[in-house]
């Protein structure tokens, strides 16, 4: 007998639980033998039928009765096949038992021959299982400067139809923290809360050198497509999350803040846009020899942080030259 | 300064009007408009700066360099070049190149912008008219380039808003021009808001000599934008006054001569005959056209045949088309018959014949502005969010230029010369850079060639119409009886609302209910007052008595823009000029606010203060809807001719308004309906008996086979008769035959619909036998019909579900009495006019007839959904609405 799979919790477990398995579009297939199956799924002694059955075990013999009262739109055909039928007349597969095998087969060439047989039951086209995905990973070093790059973009795109298990940055201490999960969970959403809040609670003892994402082999079947199909903004969300922990390479640069005031700061970046933020140097007021250029800058009016800037191209005692900007009275370096 | 308007199309923010305010705040004494690749807001700049008293300069900006015009030639050399670089380029773009320039490079100043430039501009306009162009906006790298170019003499570089604050919306305008959003444009916006018009000396203070070139040079500008001396080319070959004498009776002698010496007077003389010959051919082709608008009001025009109505048996107003001292030549509005698939001439003749006979035709340009939706909807693709000020801001601002539906410039002139033209989509067509208003101010003349659907109609039932007397009884009796569907004018379900109450009896009441039903009385709150006077249930009163004499034919209430004018002479002393301008000021954008601005006027004028305020306010509500009284003459007997087509053809009128669709409120199904009720037997399409469009014989309608979906041309006539589907294949293609068959059409042939489909199905070669198909029902035989042609002559829907709906406790139409009742109808027509107050206004039909239902805007209604189910309470002719949900329809 066969069995189909419709919506799959956890796909991975197909492979471990029978030895044929054949993934389509909408579910799996799988070869049932004797044993009652683990879970609910439709068992039928074709494909076709078991697609169709839901939850239910249809016996031999009892197809055509089964499939009878469906509407032609169950059949696997072109689209202007069901058109045309429609336009017949016809709403039901038992509607069509009353053509001849001739006369579909005449008007719809091998299509007809195919509805001949659906419409009571009929379906011998045998499994053709499926292998499980290979394993797929990447990483990124994070380097000095890099701060306002979208770190996860690059990994995400090459990652990009599969759901993010695991993760770790490594630091150049030699030091590693593991952010994720051992083993897959059974529910996407709940994988995807427990990696936010992770990523919500990290604290590092220094920059991180090195983000490595690694993802689950077995699990980035179809159920997984959809998943990150439907939450894909989520997963940019915690993204967008991770980079504000980034640019605490650029607090933690400075060194007369006490660790605590550090934190505080780092908490507000956290809180506000997540867009990503360059986190300027404030500098004490250059002495200025001559100004080689001024400008204006006046961006992102439309957030809650709206950007007024006076920068200055300038040489400085020492003869240096320099680009500052001065922000709500207070200097800055540029370049930071 | 050099100023970028919005009418550089989402390049700029601001209006002429406001550039040139600010400009005057500043104490500015000259100022130039250099918008992108045209002319489109010189003229509205122009006269904002003659009534500002500064200097105007026109000029444009043409790929990387900005042309200004020193004078009259070097307007007329902008005019050709950008003429010539629009012409050369796909339409909204423009090719510019250094030959282009050369060639028309007369009296015009360069500005350039890049160093690499300065060689080749000097050589084209010589070294003294060639400047560097600073545009120092604060960003990075400006200064450097700046400095660069000053190795020639340079001027202050161009603004693109009026007002630092206006930086949002040019933010979001360079947005909408690049399709990006706001996250997404750091590239394309620009990085501060410092390109707002301001003091020179506070931008150009450290450039050495620039501020006193810049000023320099506007100075040096000087382009006069009156053109009037060119609006009309001579006509030759008829005499005015000949023409006119010859048509005249005795009574109108007097009044003739006072006219012509007035078209004299006005040098209007070629503009009535060159109207006078597009009209004649029109009628020599057999195009039905008639003279609509204030032009009605004109004993010339009726006499040349422009216009249908004798001003003087109707008492019309001349002095609402033309007075004395006028600077400004009003135009003529023409209607002329479409004539869709019909392969008859039509208004497009009229345009050909146009631009072949006179030698300088351009089309008159629409701005299409940005309305509260598309404000709406580009700010939030834009910003992600609905902001209110941008939105705000947006509305009115202009996105693209288009073709005004008629309007036509012929001048004396090569336009181009006068205003640069772009051409239009149609091959050979070409549009000028100004709309109406624009043309007007610089006293150009314009005629509006307009297509009016229901010209077409009374040409296509074939009456002779000239021998109407217009007082058929049982023709008003109809039309008072609100059996309107079809009829010109009077169809809608408002005007359905007041028919009953008003009840016109004559062509000037049915004039003035024409007027009356719409905006502008309706928000000047006239039209209750009218309907309760005429039904004898409140006296007439006037705003004032001395006004009397100009109400007393509407019943007291302000109706007609005529009587605007009267009332400003008769209550504040107005002069006829003064009159016309108030009048003028009704029909021009913004009304409200130029209205304002005469008040004073006006209550300074009027013995009585407070009823002059009263009456002003009254004017206000009028403004920019109103009919003129010659209009809504012009449309009476239009709706008058097509009631008695109504009344005494309903067959061929119905025929005729299915064969000119779209046109009017109602879906042809209704229409069928309707007819119906009138009598008229509708007989489906038929392969061998239909034509392409519906044809009518004594009550019986035959549908034409172009109301089948996909049967555009009217190839199925070539070949009839058909024997059979065999014959139909080798002359048509699948798809249509599928159509004509769902649709009925060929069921004459003795086989059913679906062996027919069968057969097609199966291909070329004919079957030996088809087999046993599922019977198609009457209802499946109505809803394939529907799907076909958006009706049915199986039934009506609802007729096969009546029992059903009936034992449900539902009323018909026909069933309907005073008090709480329960109804389902398909949905025929919506609307929720903004006088209304939130009251939404919906028609339902069932198979026995209409149903007015009223939605108050306290009942929480979903009208999604062909079929309505409506619970409320009944008041003679409406349903005042209690509950509304769609109503899914299941095959009985």
């Amino acid at each position: 007998m066969i069995g189909f799979v419709r919506i799959m919790d956890n796909p991975h477990l197909l492979f471990s639980l029978f030895d044929e398995v054949e993934v389509c579009d909408d579910g799996a297939f799988v070869r049932i033998g004797k044993d009652i199956p683990p879970f609910p799924m439709g068992v039928a002694s074709s494909p076709f039928v078991a697609r169709l059955a839901g939850d239910k075990r249809i016996e031999r013999g009892e197809e055509a009765h089964f499939v009878g009262p469906l509407p032609l739109d169950v059949l696997p055909v072109e689209a202007e096949t069901i058109r045309r039928l429609k336009l017949l007349g016809f709403r039901l597969l038992a509607d069509l038992r009353t053509l001849s095998y001739d006369d579909l087969a005449l008007q719809f060439g091998e299509e007809g021959e195919m509805i001949y047989l659906r419409c009571r039951g009929i379906d011998e086209t045998p499994l053709s299982p499926t292998r499980p995905p290979h394993s797929l990973e990447g990483s990124l070093d994070l380097e000095e400067g890099d701060i306002e790059r979208d770190l996860m973009g690059p990994l995400f795109s090459q990652l990009d139809q599969r759901l993010v298990l695991r993760m770790h940055f490594s630091f150049s201490s030699g030091q590693t923290l593991q952010v994720g999960f051992s083993k897959p969970t059974s529910s996407p959403q709940k994988a995807l809360r427990l990696f936010k809040e992770r990523l919500a609670t990290l604290s590092f003892d220094e920059a991180p050198a090195t983000l490595h994402v690694a993802l689950d082999t077995v699990a980035a079947t179809f159920h997984q497509l959809s998943f990150l199909g439907q939450e894909r903004r989520r997963v940019i969300e915690a993204c967008a999350h991770l980079r504000p922990n980034a640019l605490m390479q650029c607090v933690w640069d400075e060194p007369r803040a006490r660790l605590r005031e550090r934190r505080a700061h780092l908490e507000s970046l956290l809180a506000d846009s997540r867009r990503p933020l360059c986190v300027p140097r404030p500098i004490n007021k250059p002495h200025i020899t001559k100004v080689i250029e001024r400008w204006r800058v006046e961006e992102d009016w439309w957030t809650a942080r709206p950007i007024h800037r006076d920068y200055l191209h300038v040489r400085i005692r020492g003869g240096a030259d320099k680009r500052v900007f001065v922000e709500n009275r207070q200097w800055f370096d540029a370049l930071s | 300064m050099l100023c970028h308007s919005y009418y550089s199309f989402l390049e700029g923010a601001a209006s002429p009007e406001e550039l040139v305010a600010r400009a005057k705040s500043l104490g500015f004494s000259s100022l130039a408009i250099t918008d992108r690749n045209g002319l489109y807001g010189a003229s509205s700049f122009y006269q904002a700066c003659v009534n500002a008293g500064i200097h105007p300069v026109i000029g444009a900006h043409l790929g990387d360099v900005t042309l200004l015009c020193e004078n009259g030639q070097g307007y007329q050399s902008l005019g050709a070049l950008i003429t010539e670089a629009q012409r050369r380029a796909p339409k909204g773009e423009v090719a510019i190149t250094w030959d282009l320039f050369e060639k028309y490079s007369g009296g015009l100043f360069c500005l350039i912008e890049r160093v690499e430039d300065i060689e080749r501009a000097q050589a084209i306009y010589g070294h003294d008219r060639v400047y560097g162009m600073l545009n120092f906006h604060l960003e990075e790298g400006d200064e450097r380039r700046c400095h660069k170019l000053m190795q020639i003499p340079c001027v202050a570089g161009r603004v693109y808003y009026a007002e630092k604050e206006q930086a949002k919306l040019f933010d979001v305008l360079t947005c909408i021009r690049h399709g990006v959003t706001i996250e997404n444009s750091a590239a394309l916006r620009a990085g501060n808001a410092e390109r707002y018009l301001r003091p020179l000396e506070e931008l150009y203070g450290q450039f050495r000599g620039v501020i006193e070139q810049s000023e320099e040079l506007l100075q040096r500008c000087n382009v006069q934008l009156d053109f009037r001396r060119f609006r009309t080319p001579k006509f030759h070959g008829a005499n005015l006054r000949k023409l006119c004498e010859a048509q005249a009776k005795p009574h109108h002698k007097e009044a003739l001569e006072t006219e012509l010496t007035l078209i004299e007077k006005l040098d209007m003389t070629d503009y009535f005959l060159i109207v006078w010959d597009i009209v004649a051919f029109a009628k020599k082709r057999g195009i039905p056209c008639q003279g609509r608008g204030s032009a009605a009001n004109s004993l010339v025009a009726y006499l040349l045949g422009i216009t249908p109505i004798d001003p003087l048996e109707h008492e019309l107003f001349l002095g609402r088309f033309i007075h004395e001292g006028m600077t400004n030549v009003p135009d003529i509005d023409l209607d002329f018959a479409a004539s869709r698939d019909s392969g008859m001439p039509d208004r497009e003749d009229v345009i050909r014949y146009i631009y072949e006979k006179y030698d300088h035709v351009a089309m008159v340009a629409t701005f299409i502005t940005f309305k509260k939706k598309m404000a709406r909807r580009e700010v939030l693709k834009v910003m992600g969010e609905e902001r209110e000020d941008l939105i705000e801001g947006l509305i009115g601002i202009p996105r693209h230029l288009s073709i005004h539906v008629g309007g036509m410039l012929i001048a004396a002139r090569p336009i181009h010369e006068l205003v640069p033209l772009e051409p239009a989509r149609m091959e050979g067509r070409v549009v000028c850079q100004w709309d109406k208003d624009m043309v007007d101010d610089a006293g150009l003349i314009k005629l509006d060639i307009l297509s009016l659907g229901m010209l077409a109609v009374l040409r296509d039932v074939g009456v002779d119409y000239n021998n109407l007397t217009f007082d058929d009884p049982s023709v008003y009796e109809m039309i008072s009886n609100a059996d309107t569907i079809g009829i010109f004018q009077v169809e809608s379900r408002a005007q359905m609302q007041s028919l009953p109450r008003t009840r016109p009896q004559n062509l000037k009441e049915l004039a003035v209910q024409v007027a009356i039903i719409r905006p502008g009385p309706l928000q000047g709150n006239m039209v209750q007052p009218y309907i309760k006077r005429k039904q004898g249930l409140e006296p007439v009163s006037y705003p004032h008595p001395s006004l009397e004499p100009v109400l007393k034919e509407t019943l007291g209430v302000i109706l007609f823009q005529e009587q605007v004018l009267k009332v400003a002479v008769a209550m504040s002393g107005f002069s006829e000029q003064q009159a016309a301008n108030l009048r003028r000021s009704m029909s021009r954008k913004r009304s409200k606010e130029a209205m304002e601005a005469l008040r004073a006027d006006f209550v300074a004028g009027a013995e009585d203060k407070v009823a002059a305020d009263h009456t002003f306010d009254l004017l206000l509500g009028f403004a920019s809807y109103g009919f003129c009284k010659s209009h809504a003459l012009s449309f009476a007997i239009i709706a008058y001719q097509s009631a008695y087509l109504k009344r005494y053809y309903p067959a061929h009128f119905t025929a005729a308004i299915l064969n000119n669709q779209p046109m009017g409120f109602y879906p042809n199904e209704t229409l069928l309906e309707d007819a119906k009720r009138h009598g008229v037997e509708i007989l489906p399409p038929d392969i061998n008996k239909s034509r392409f469009r519906s044809t009518a014989t004594g009550k019986q309608l035959r549908l034409g086979l172009n109301l089948i979906k996909g049967i555009a041309e009217p190839l199925v006539e070539e070949h009839q008769p058909y024997q059979s589907l065999f014959q139909l294949m080798n002359h048509l293609p699948r798809d249509t035959i599928e159509a004509l068959i769902e649709a009925g059409a060929l069921e004459s042939l003795g086989i059913s619909r679906r062996g027919h489909l069968w057969q097609l199905f199966a291909g070329d070669q004919p079957l030996a036998s088809t087999p046993q198909l599922p019977s198609q029902s009457q209802w499946e035989k109505m809803l394939s019909e529907f799907r076909m042609m958006s009706l049915s002559t199986t039934g009506h829907p609802l007729a096969f579900l009546r029992a059903d709906l009936t034992h449900q406790g539902y009323d018909s139409s026909k069933t309907l009495r005073d008090g709480l009742c329960r109804v389902v109808g398909l949905q025929v027509c919506r609307q929720r006019p903004p006088t209304a107050k939130g009251f939404i206004f919906i028609t339902l039909e069932d198979e026995f007839g209409l149903i007015n239902v009223i939605i108050p805007p306290n009942v929480p209604a979903d009208t999604d959904g062909p079929f309505l189910s409506v619970t409320g309470t009944y008041e003679g002719i409406n349903l005042r609405a209690k509950r509304v949900q769609p109503c899914e329809i299941s095959p009985p």
